[in-house]
């Protein structure tokens, strides 16, 4: 089986040869058959212009209503047939709310077009949305930005997703709002992104992007000194 | 390079091999002047050809990507573990274990290319002998067989040290070492290669690995050899000292 879902591409039941890409699977799927949607990188994020269109076959095969299952549907980030990364989903009733099956194509458009250039994700969750009158940033420990391990994405609003680049160095961050990529850095617990334009975001408590402002060093510097290093 | 199932026969043949799970890489041996020539006390730059490196590094990386399936097959597994050996003349003549964890599988294509400078340039040096690797990474290793891990670093130190086999064996048991820089920029596919030579005497320190040259006659000038391919000239430079007391010191 294999259909088409404008913003996602062709999406498959059978393990392509050399995949990259997501691998989707609902273990309650009466089929019993993982989904495949190849990768294809987007340099240029600010031309890129995402548009969903068929994709009730796939919220389908993710929705969740089964109650009283405990097992939930997953995504799988692939390399050359290789999993490397792994996210539970939170699907359930995904086909009764809008918003949550716009936001699962979102993410899973913001794998496809990123995961080439950007492979080590982690997902933080933050307050939601408009839930928090909370001015500060989004406290970031060691542990959320362990790329090894296996997240939950909660379609509830509240994900920031951060994908980085093999040196750790540039990113991509999606929020409900928008997607944003720049150079990477954490200081003092909070996650800073240096545009290519020179403009520098942190991310809020509620999952915004806001322009933080410096007084004395300038961007380009405070960026170096916040470089994000490995942890082994 | 060749895949074959089962190990070849090493009879009097000078070569690398990779081992895997799924079967063995073996790889032609060249014979390119790799090293500069009229070796001195300093440093000398050497001559590695990239386009060799990087086909043997796609070569490479498509071997690790079938052995790692291979091995998939039987199950989850946290590391991925293969063995470079290098013959010559049928002798064992260096082994390296290597490792990297499943996470680092996405790192391949550095990976491989740590794997196809060594492999290059050891086949570039089969009429050489008593080899050692002195240093991986930022460390020092001193051994015929050693172990490394991968840290998903996309930049490589290597030295390798030896003996020129056609000299005089009474003559001063000078090594020649040679640094390997590699790297791998994974955005622009772009692999960069580049090796150093020195000749002199090695000393084995407890903090080191020191390099001595002839300075004037019957007296040595030792200087510290890095592990990430720099010469210190300044602080860790041991005063002269006489042959004898070298050959004394190494026997």
């Amino acid at each position: 089986m294999q259909f088409k879902v404008k913003g996602l591409g062709v999406i498959t039941d059978e393990w392509p040869k050399n995949f990259t890409g997501i691998r989707l699977f609902n273990p309650t799927n009466k089929e019993n058959k993982a989904l495949y949607i190849r990768s294809k990188f987007v340099k240029d994020i600010a031309r890129y212009d995402v548009e969903f269109k068929d994709g009730k076959m796939l919220i389908d095969y993710l929705d969740n209503d089964n109650v009283l299952s405990d097992m939930e549907p997953g995504l799988s980030l692939c390399r050359h047939d290789l999993v490397y990364k792994h996210f539970n989903l939170d699907t359930s009733s995904l086909s009764d709310l809008a918003n949550k099956s716009t936001l699962l194509l979102l993410i899973l458009a913001f794998f496809r077009i990123s995961m080439k250039e950007f492979p080590h994700v982690a997902v933080l969750h933050s307050d939601g949305l408009g839930f928090s009158s909370k001015t500060e940033y989004l406290h970031v420990s060691d542990s959320d930005l362990d790329f090894e391990v296996e997240d939950d994405i909660e379609l509830d609003g509240s994900d920031v997703i951060v994908a980085l680049s093999k040196e750790y160095d540039r990113c991509r961050v999606l929020s409900s709002e928008w997607l944003l990529e720049g150079r990477f850095g954490v200081y003092d617990h909070a996650i800073y992104i240096l545009t290519d334009s020179g403009t520098l975001y942190a991310i809020n408590f509620d999952g915004r992007f806001v322009k933080a402002e410096l007084s004395i060093i300038d961007p380009v510097e405070f960026i170096e000194n916040a470089r994000y290093v490995r942890k082994d | 390079m060749q895949i074959l199932d089962s190990r070849p026969g090493l009879k009097k043949r000078s070569m690398c091999i990779l081992v895997g799970k799924s079967g063995y890489a073996t790889f032609p041996i060249y014979e390119e002047h790799i090293m500069p020539k009229n070796l001195t006390a300093s440093l000398k730059m050497g001559y590695l050809r990239h386009n060799i490196v990087s086909l043997t590094r796609t070569n490479i990386e498509k071997f690790l990507l079938r052995d790692i399936r291979a091995r998939l097959k039987e199950g989850n597994m946290q590391f991925y573990e293969g063995t470079l050996e290098f013959y010559v003349n049928g002798n064992l003549e260096l082994k390296l274990d290597y490792k990297l964890s499943s996470w680092d599988f996405i790192y391949l294509p550095e990976f491989s290319t740590f794997l196809a400078g060594i492999i290059y340039v050891l086949s570039n040096l089969t009429g050489l002998c008593d080899f050692y690797f002195e240093a991986l990474g930022d460390s020092y290793v001193f051994g015929k067989h050693v172990n490394y891990v991968y840290n998903g670093s996309r930049y490589f130190n290597i030295i390798i040290s030896y003996k020129d086999s056609k000299e005089d064996s009474r003559s001063m048991p000078f090594r020649i070492f040679m640094h390997i820089w590699l790297s791998y920029l994974s955005y622009k596919k772009q692999l960069h290669c580049n090796n150093w030579c020195t000749k002199g005497l090695e000393l084995r320190g407890r903090n080191g690995l020191y390099v001595g040259f002839e300075a004037e006659d019957h007296e040595f000038k030792f200087y510290k050899f890095l592990p990430d391919g720099s010469v210190l000239h300044d602080n860790l430079y041991i005063p002269l000292i006489t042959s004898q007391e070298i050959i004394e010191y190494l026997t």
